[in-house]
Formats: C-alpha cells, structure tokens, sequence
C-alpha cells in the first residue's frame, strides 16, 4: 500500500479513537456545564418580592422571602461549583491535535514493534511484539489487538501467542492455567486501557512490559517445569501423557518407576508403596495391614497365616527355659 | 516551561507539569519517581528513549514505564 494511502487509513483509525474516546466526555460536557440560568431567574423573582413586601411593611412576609433567598443562593452557589468542576475536567485540546498525538503514537508504534497492521474494517490494530523470552524459554511473538467496537465507543483488547509455544506438561495442576489464559484475553478493563488518548504508544509498551514479566510465585506453570515435569525417582524428563503420580505425596512419576498397588491399582513411589512381608506383593499404605505380634507389613490375604505362624506371637507363648535355649538357635523367621 | 509527564506505574499519571528551564531528564525522573531505579524503567522523550543528560524542551512528552510489570491478578470466580 502507498505510504499516502496507508497514512489516510491510520488518520482515519486515529480519528475514530479520538471520537470513542471524547464521546462520553462530550455528552457529560453538554447535560452537566449548563449554567443555572433558571436559579438566577428565581433569585431576581425573590429580590422583587422581598422590595414589595418590604414596602408594605409586612414583617413575617419579609422574613419569609429572606429565608427562600437565602435557600437560592445557596443552591445557585452549589450549581456554579458544578460548573467550574465540569470545565475544570474538560479537554482543553482541540480534536485536530489529540487526533494528531494518536497518530504520532501509531507512527511510533512502527519503531518500536517489529509488526503493526490495522484493519480498518474490523477496528483492530494489531501489535506484534518480539519473540518474547524469559528464563532463557522462548515463548514466540506475541499480538496485542486493540478493538475499536464499531457498535459502542469501547475499547478492548486482547493477547494472542503468534507461534504458541506451550508447556510440554499438561498435568492435573495446568487446567486452571487455561482458565487464566482465556480470562486474561477476554478482560479488557486493565488499567492500561483506560481512557486517554496520550497513551495509545504507551499503552502497547505496558502490555508488552507484562508480557516480559515472570513472576513464579504466581506461574501456573513455572518455567522450570515447561519442558516437561521429571520423574521423581530417575530425574528424566517426561511428557504428561506419559507421567503419573503417587497418590501418597503427589511427586511425579513416570511409568517404568510407578509402582502399582495390587489391591487398588492406585501408582505409588517407592518410598510410599509398601510390600507384604510374606508374599511381596506391593501395596499402598491404604490396603496393607500390619501383624500386631511383629509389627510386619502384611496383606490382608497373608495376615491369618502370618498371625498363626508370627515368630515373635510363638516366643511370647514360649516358656522362660526353652526360650533361653531357643535364643542359641538361629530360627528361620528370625529378623535379619 | 510546561512538558507532559506520563508516568505508567501502577497508579501513575499522565498531567502537564511546569518545570524549569534547565530541566533534564534524570532530575525529571528523580522528582517524579523517587527511590526508583532509573534502570528499572524506560524513560522516553517524544516517544523516543531518551539518555540521563538530555535537557527537556517545552512540550516534551515524557514517559516512566516499569521494564517489569505484573498482570492482572487471577479472577477467583474461574
């Protein structure tokens, strides 16, 4: 496109702004400055009847009309307030150059971001960043669109990745950080968006500054793990789809390190997942028992026959004699 | 001489000040923001960065942004 015709379509988009911005300011400019013409009418009014009745001598019509003065001025001194607070607030800049400060940040916006296009028939005016990338994990472009809604002199805007780049891990912790992400493209009212039209550059270089920003004490997912979550147990670095996790202390874990229980089928590690003293099966804390007698940890299908054969339920019912006998024989129950 | 400040940290402003001639824009962010780090923001004059040492012209637009800046905070209602 020409430079000539690409300037007319930015001063047209300038222009547009500039009345989205002034409108509200102009109809509250035009309801709200009226001077209080009718008060000062009525102010005249009571000073001619205060005159006549003065005249006729009338004492309590003369107090009468002094009262509702008084009432008058006051309101009509609350009314002139309003009106210098109203013009205090009004802009004082012509439309012609606050159009031209718009257009000069949508000329600066060209030097600043690497990409800036405007579709006129859409009202958006797109900003495309850098690549933006924090703690060495680049995380692609990113737009910024700016939304002139064509039915209400609103402005919105939203962010969107260009070349999205999103963590490898999508475990049980990331549904909210999807959440997040739509709530923060649908919200429009930060603070940046507010009304003023010096702050159109300005504005593009605060979203942009947010974007730049890593806080991790709020990261749904923290850049250290965006690569992908490590097993627990081996250190190696796995994919959510291949990862699970022990249902005891919440550590990830990958499959080939994951111990099932055989009762419940629930994963476990290796420091939670227990294994039955008789027959080795591995068990979570839930469906293992232990032997009251020798404190093992048993299944719940080998404690009858552990209970009956327990060495230590054996010594206690062994006389004094035979157990100090028994203690020079090595038993095979006994604990290593 | 009167220049536009515009300071874009949280609960910034955007006002004409009257400053002195002399002006420059260290001592500006100085007045304006103190016991911040300059390198902690862009300072630009005219939309354009600016060094320490430039002396302000009347009509300058001036403006503070943080080089890092925190989102929104999280919606609980989601």
């Amino acid at each position: 496109m020409p430079a000539s015709n690409l300037n007319r379509t930015w001063l047209r988009f300038a222009s547009r702004i500039e009345r989205a911005l002034s409108a509200p300011m102009t109809t509250t400019t035009t309801t709200t400055c009226a001077p209080p013409v009718e008060q000062w009418r009525q102010l005249q009014r009571q000073f001619a009847q205060l005159q006549w009745v003065g005249q006729r001598g009338w004492p309590t019509a003369t107090s009468s009309v002094q009262l509702a003065i008084s009432r008058t001025i006051e309101a009509l001194q609350a009314s002139l307030l309003d009106c210098q607070r109203t013009i205090a607030t009004m802009p004082n800049r012509s439309r012609v150059s606050r159009q031209r400060e718009i257009f000069a940040d949508l000329q600066a916006l060209c030097d600043e971001f690497p990409s800036v296009t405007l579709d006129l028939h859409r009202g958006e005016l797109t900003v495309e960043t850098h690549s933006i990338v924090l703690e060495e994990i680049d995380l692609g472009p990113f737009a910024i669109v700016l939304t002139l809604a064509p039915s209400k002199p609103t402005l919105t805007y939203a962010v969107f990745a260009r070349q999205p780049h999103p963590p490898t891990v999508t475990t049980r912790r990331l549904i909210r950080m999807f959440v997040t992400t739509r709530f923060a493209k649908a919200k429009g009212d930060h603070p940046s968006t507010q009304r003023s039209p010096k702050g159109l550059f300005d504005f593009f270089v605060l979203v942009r500054q947010i974007l730049e920003t890593y806080n991790p004490a709020s990261a749904f997912v923290r850049l250290s793990d965006w690569q992908g979550v490590s097993c627990t147990e081996c250190g190696q670095f796995d994919r959510a789809e291949e990862l699970t996790y022990c249902h005891e202390c919440e550590t990830d874990l990958c499959y080939d390190c994951a111990i099932a229980c055989e009762e419940c089928g629930r994963d476990g590690c290796s420091r939670c997942q227990r294994s039955c003293h008789d027959c080795q099966r591995d068990l979570c804390e839930a469906c293992i028992g232990t032997c009251p007698a020798c404190a093992e940890r048993i299944c719940s299908e080998c404690l009858e026959d552990h209970s009956s054969n327990c060495s230590e339920k054996n010594d206690a019912q062994t006389p004094p004699a035979a157990q100090a006998t028994s203690d020079l024989v090595a038993t095979p129950h006994a604990p290593v | 001489m009167r220049v536009l400040v515009i300071n874009n940290q949280g609960g910034g402003f955007a006002d004409y000040l009257d400053v002195p001639d002399d002006t420059t824009v260290a001592r500006l962010f100085t007045q304006q923001c103190p016991d911040k780090a300059p390198e902690d923001y862009l300072i630009r004059v005219n939309r354009q960065p600016a060094p320490r040492d430039q002396r302000l012209v009347a009509g300058d637009r001036i403006s503070f942004t943080p080089t890092k800046i925190e989102g929104p905070l999280r919606d609980r209602s989601d």
